[in-house]
């Protein structure tokens, strides 16, 4: 049972708490064997179990110039942690506020067409997506649909402005998800003349104002266009010439609306 | 509230301060290090990663700051000065203790800084060895060559202190907790 000299690091390591179970179990067939090395193992237990009584307790209440500190460090980690989410967000707000003004002075898009083999934006790949999710889930009893949509919500936590809708259009659902490009917005809606359609948004790294692109692929008609660092994706199953009026129109509502 | 339930930093300031005590040996000292820890910290708030260890990365702070005053006011020679301050400060609430807690305390000081602080973080934090290592920016096997050599100083200082009689050291202290509670 006690043929094996143990090393003193094992030792140290039994005294740490260190060691997996087996190796626990042949330290102390070890020590029980062994009176010597027993007595110097319990002496350095309470050694230790010493210096925990002595330095462990509660201590002094900490002084309150520490305490206002620490909070502060609190707030400042939890907004942190809000930037890191929104992404480098600190020169966004400036840019979307100079984007909306150019888009206004602009005027209203001209939506455009390309051909098909142009390829798009990889987020419009991600509404493509999100759009066959979305059939999924509203056709699932399981899944909750959430109809309500509060713009104001949704721009404080994403950093996403929400186009104002038609009236018309029924929201269907409404999900925030992760992507690779921060937190991304899809909301569904019924629209009667097109369909379910989805309207996609997530941020950019970059500021720019780009005029809805329309395109047709895999039986999908979808339109991306950006707005300040808000990249936006459309997606409807139809293809028809009225889709490009309800785009150009989209594009040309940023929200103004907290009232929404 | 949910924001100190995200990042719980004033829950970490007792274990802050009793690591700076631990190494300064102080307490208005453990208290300026704890402080300049926090605003160093707010100041490098954007190196804090969401996912990692918000006390190791408290702690890891807290000793880099400490080696840094050390170097830049060579403490050695302050702290000399001030030892007689300190100990009367340091042991002062461990008396209603038992004066034995304070021979403890006593021989911990002893220790050189780098063992001392090796021996805090586990035995008294209870972190592992990895989380230890990661805070004092050693590899692990130097932690444990510290620990080794803190766990041989305290046992030949408890030794010194039985043969050295029944009235004085560690003999005392034993004693005295042998008889139990009455003496606390």
């Amino acid at each position: 049972m006690t043929s094996d000299p143990i090393p003193e690091h094992d030792l140290q390591a039994y005294l740490d708490g260190e060691l997996p179970r087996a190796r626990m179990i042949e330290i102390e067939a070890h020590l029980s064997g062994n009176a010597d090395a027993a007595v110097a193992m319990m002496a350095d237990m309470r050694s230790w179990n010493e210096v925990r009584l002595a330095y462990g307790g509660a201590g002094d209440a900490p002084v309150i110039g520490n305490v206002a500190a620490a909070r502060r460090l609190e707030r400042g980690l939890t907004r942190q942690l809000w930037m890191r989410r929104l992404r480098k967000g600190a020169a966004v707000m400036a840019l979307i506020g100079s984007g909306w003004l150019a888009h206004a002075y602009l005027g209203p898009w001209v939506v455009s067409r390309v051909a098909a083999r142009d390829l798009p934006p990889a987020y419009v790949e991600d509404a493509v997506r999100a759009y066959h999710a979305t059939e999924l889930r509203l056709s699932m009893a399981s899944q909750i649909e959430t109809r309500a949509l509060d713009a104001s919500e949704i721009r404080a936590a994403t950093e996403i402005i929400v186009p104002d809708l038609p009236p018309s259009w029924e929201i269907e659902d409404v999900q925030v998800f992760p992507s690779t490009q921060g937190p991304s917005l899809q909301i569904a809606i019924q629209t009667g003349a097109f369909g379910l359609v989805t309207l996609f948004a997530v941020r950019s790294d970059t500021a720019s104002i780009a005029a809805p692109t329309l395109l047709r692929r895999d039986g999908f008609t979808t339109a991306h266009w950006q707005a300040g660092h808000i990249n936006y994706a459309f997606v409807a199953k139809v293809d028809t010439p009225l889709l490009e009026g309800a785009i150009g129109t989209l594009a040309d509502r940023p929200a103004t609306s907290d009232a929404h | 509230m949910s924001k100190s339930a995200r990042f719980d930093v004033v829950g970490h300031l007792p274990a802050l301060h009793r690591y700076a005590l631990a190494l300064t040996r102080h307490r208005a000292d453990a208290d300026d290090l704890v402080h300049d820890v926090l605003v160093l910290a707010y100041e490098r708030r954007a190196s804090f990663r969401p996912e990692s260890n918000l006390r190791l990365w408290l702690f890891a702070i807290l000793h880099n700051r400490f080696i840094d005053d050390a170097r830049a006011h060579s403490v050695r020679a302050a702290h000399a000065t001030r030892e007689a301050q300190t100990r009367e400060d340091v042991v002062e609430p461990v008396q209603e203790q038992g004066v034995w807690l304070g021979q403890v305390r006593r021989a911990v000081e002893d220790l050189p800084e780098d063992q001392r602080a090796a021996l805090h973080l586990v035995a008294v934090e209870g972190m592992s060895y990895t989380q230890a290592a990661e805070v004092l920016g050693v590899p692990a096997g130097t932690l444990m060559s510290r620990l080794a050599r803190a766990r041989m100083a305290l046992r030949i200082m408890g030794e010194a202190g039985e043969s050295a009689g029944a009235e004085t050291g560690r003999a005392q202290r034993r004693l005295k907790l042998v008889r139990g509670a009455d003496d606390i």
